[in-house]
């Protein structure tokens, strides 16, 4: 669906090989076909294996991460790769393996899986597009991935080598300390993917370094294991990537050694089930993992097979693979990312000055218009000077702001909230005393 | 010989006007002279009074009434529904002179006292305002005795008048981005009434 100023919501990327080399598809959520090649603007280096792909929290790139270490940077706007992140840390970049944002969207941590001597984690600066520092106070043997918190105030870092999980602080962008493993919980073998909840309270932590393979629980607060995902049989062999659903009742694990991708009650924390293909080719080595926005759909990829599932999580089947048409068919998938929805402001947002006369007393009302914003809202919040004054449904495109002040500088801002509370960037408007 | 003409009107006039004590009753309908009052309350509405008279000298007599008039009406821009009611009390002095000897005609004029009481239904002003002022008053019109048979009923009589009063307000609301109206609350009534003169 192309919305009106040009961002298209519910685009999507894979990441894979076909028989011309890694390439990089975007795709449409909606009718779940590719409708695009990305491709590379001049002078950008080829294209390594693919890693990963995550989108900036706004949504306005999405970076993708290559076995050759490079950080590729795709305009959804263009489907191009504009350009590549610009390594300025003196440090090599080998091969980056994972990248994470900071909730606003200005830093990333990249990790670069160099071998030993080279492994490290890069701090970019989104804005700039420039790694310029690297995560200092731990040597790091075999960094598989990254994840900043919710809050932005601390982040994980899986290393496979070391056996540890390491905190780090994105203030000074140094290690704080690991992550302690309790109970008859086992140690660390290999911590290989991070993933937060929603509300960022506790994080999931695959571990594949030993058979059989385990997936902890990590409490934010702590920095410590609360649990480990239990399941009935057969155990986790090889727990690679995980994800959760947008409301954080769920979660999935995709499992390279059982080939499977389990579905985890995170209430319970017990894996309630596994994913059914169907008619589709069986999983072999699930990768990456994305949930829509609405929680509705479920992508997975798979480092061994030629396709990206597309998954119900409502029945845990998958109802489809993506349809790559004429375009070149992959022969594996490794990444994949999920544009985050645009909650977009309204516009045209206008109003009129009414003086409402009651008699003996009057109050003056400024009656605001706007058109809808693109995104379908759930509903409008109303600003004045900066304070909340009102908020209206989706369907109602006005709002009467009673009690006007008759002096001073009068700043109307109207912003889109989505269903889970999101809210838009402000739509204004002034009136004159 | 004109002046003298005139003179004797007025000598007639003057004699027929030794008038009674009265009491009567009257209805009007009252318009508000202030634009926003005349919008909001839908221009005017009912006016009672109760007045009474006593003769002082002569021709002249001492006026006295209250009055009950209520308005209901609507915002000006949201249709929010407000409703007012006035009690005044007039006090003045009447002069009254008989035109025929069953048809006198008077003016009154005096100050008068008011008492205000105003709801809003809306939140976006004062719920309840209560007013209370001093204005004045002038009435004039025609009193009319139809019976002249010797019977008591030749005291009841009937009275056309017209009205005018000031009542001036102004409103410092306490609520805030609420502001006031310098209003005119009088205006005029055109009505008539029965009356009784003891």
């Amino acid at each position: 669906m192309l919305i009106a100023n040009g961002v298209f919501a519910g685009l999507g990327y894979v990441g894979g090989t076909s028989s011309m080399g890694n390439q990089v598809w975007a795709f449409d959520t909606n009718t779940n076909s590719v409708t695009a090649l990305v491709t590379y603007a001049g002078g950008l280096p080829t294209l390594g294996f693919v890693n990963m792909a995550a989108f900036t929290p706004d949504g306005s790139a999405c970076y993708v991460c290559d076995q050759s270490g490079s950080i590729f940077v795709i305009d959804p706007l263009t489907n191009e790769a504009t350009h590549t992140v610009n390594n300025m840390t003196g440090q090599p970049a080998v091969d980056i393996r994972f990248i994470s944002f900071s909730p606003d969207g200005q830093t990333a941590y990249a990790v670069n899986n160099g071998g030993a001597g080279d492994e490290n984690v890069f701090v970019i600066d989104v804005s700039t597009g420039i790694a310029n520092s690297i995560v200092t106070g731990a040597s790091f043997m075999d960094l598989r991935s990254v994840a900043i918190s919710p809050d932005g105030t601390f982040a994980y870092i899986a290393d496979f080598g070391t056996h540890h999980v390491y905190v780090v602080d994105t203030t000074s962008n140094a290690v704080t300390g690991t992550v302690s493993v309790t109970g008859s919980a086992p140690a660390f073998n290999g911590p290989t993917w991070i993933q937060f909840s929603p509300d960022g309270t506790y994080a999931y932590v695959t571990d594949g370094g030993a058979i059989p393979g385990v997936v902890y629980r990590v409490e934010s607060a702590t920095h410590s294991t609360s649990q480990v995902i239990t399941m009935e049989s057969p155990t986790f062999t090889n727990p690679f990537a995980t994800v959760f659903s947008p409301d954080g009742t769920k979660a999935y694990v995709g499992d390279y050694g059982t080939s499977e991708v389990y579905a985890i009650d995170t209430t319970s924390n017990e894996a309630t089930g596994t994913v059914n293909v169907g008619s589709a080719p069986p999983f072999d080595a699930p990768d990456q993992i994305a949930y829509t926005q609405d929680g509705s759909t479920l992508y997975i990829a798979d480092e061994a097979v030629g396709a990206l599932y597309v998954v119900n999580p409502n029945t845990n089947t998958v109802t489809q693979t993506l349809s790559f048409a004429s375009l070149l068919v992959p022969t594996t998938t490794e990444a994949v990312a999920l544009q985050p929805l645009q909650l977009l402001p309204p516009t045209n947002l206008s109003g009129t000055k009414k003086i409402n006369h009651f008699g003996l007393e009057y109050e003056i009302c400024t009656l605001l218009y706007w058109t809808e914003s693109p995104s379908s809202p759930s509903g409008y919040n109303v600003y004045r000077n900066g304070q909340l004054i009102g908020s209206v449904a989706g369907s109602q495109l006005s709002y009467a702001a009673h009690n006007t002040p008759k002096t001073g500088p009068l700043v109307f801002a109207v912003t889109a909230v989505s269903a889970t509370g999101a809210e838009s960037s402000p739509a204004t408007f002034t009136v004159r005393p | 010989m004109k002046i003298l003409s005139i003179f004797f009107l007025i000598a007639v006039s003057f004699a027929y006007g030794a008038v009674k004590p009265s009491l009567e009753v009257k209805a009007g309908y009252f318009i508000f002279t202030n634009k926003k009052l005349r919008k909001v309350y839908d221009h005017g509405g009912l006016d009672l009074q109760i007045s009474g008279t006593a003769p002082i000298w002569n021709w002249l007599q001492l006026y006295t009434s209250i009055e009950y008039l209520q308005r209901s009406g609507h915002s000006s821009e949201f249709s929010q529904s407000t409703s007012l009611w006035q009690l005044p009390v007039n006090v003045g002095l009447r002069g009254s002179i008989a035109i025929t000897p069953r048809i006198f005609y008077y003016l009154t004029m005096g100050p008068r006292y008011f008492f205000l009481h105003a709801k809003n239904h809306s939140s976006y002003v004062e719920r309840t305002i209560c007013h209370q002022g001093v204005g004045g008053f002038a009435n004039t019109g025609f009193t009319f005795y139809p019976s002249s048979s010797g019977k008591y009923w030749d005291r009841i009589f009937i009275d056309m008048y017209a009205e005018y009063a000031y009542a001036h307000m102004y409103r410092h609301p306490s609520k805030k981005n609420v502001f006031g109206n310098s209003v005119q609350l009088g205006g005029f009534s055109f009505g008539g009434g029965f009356g009784y003169a003891f």
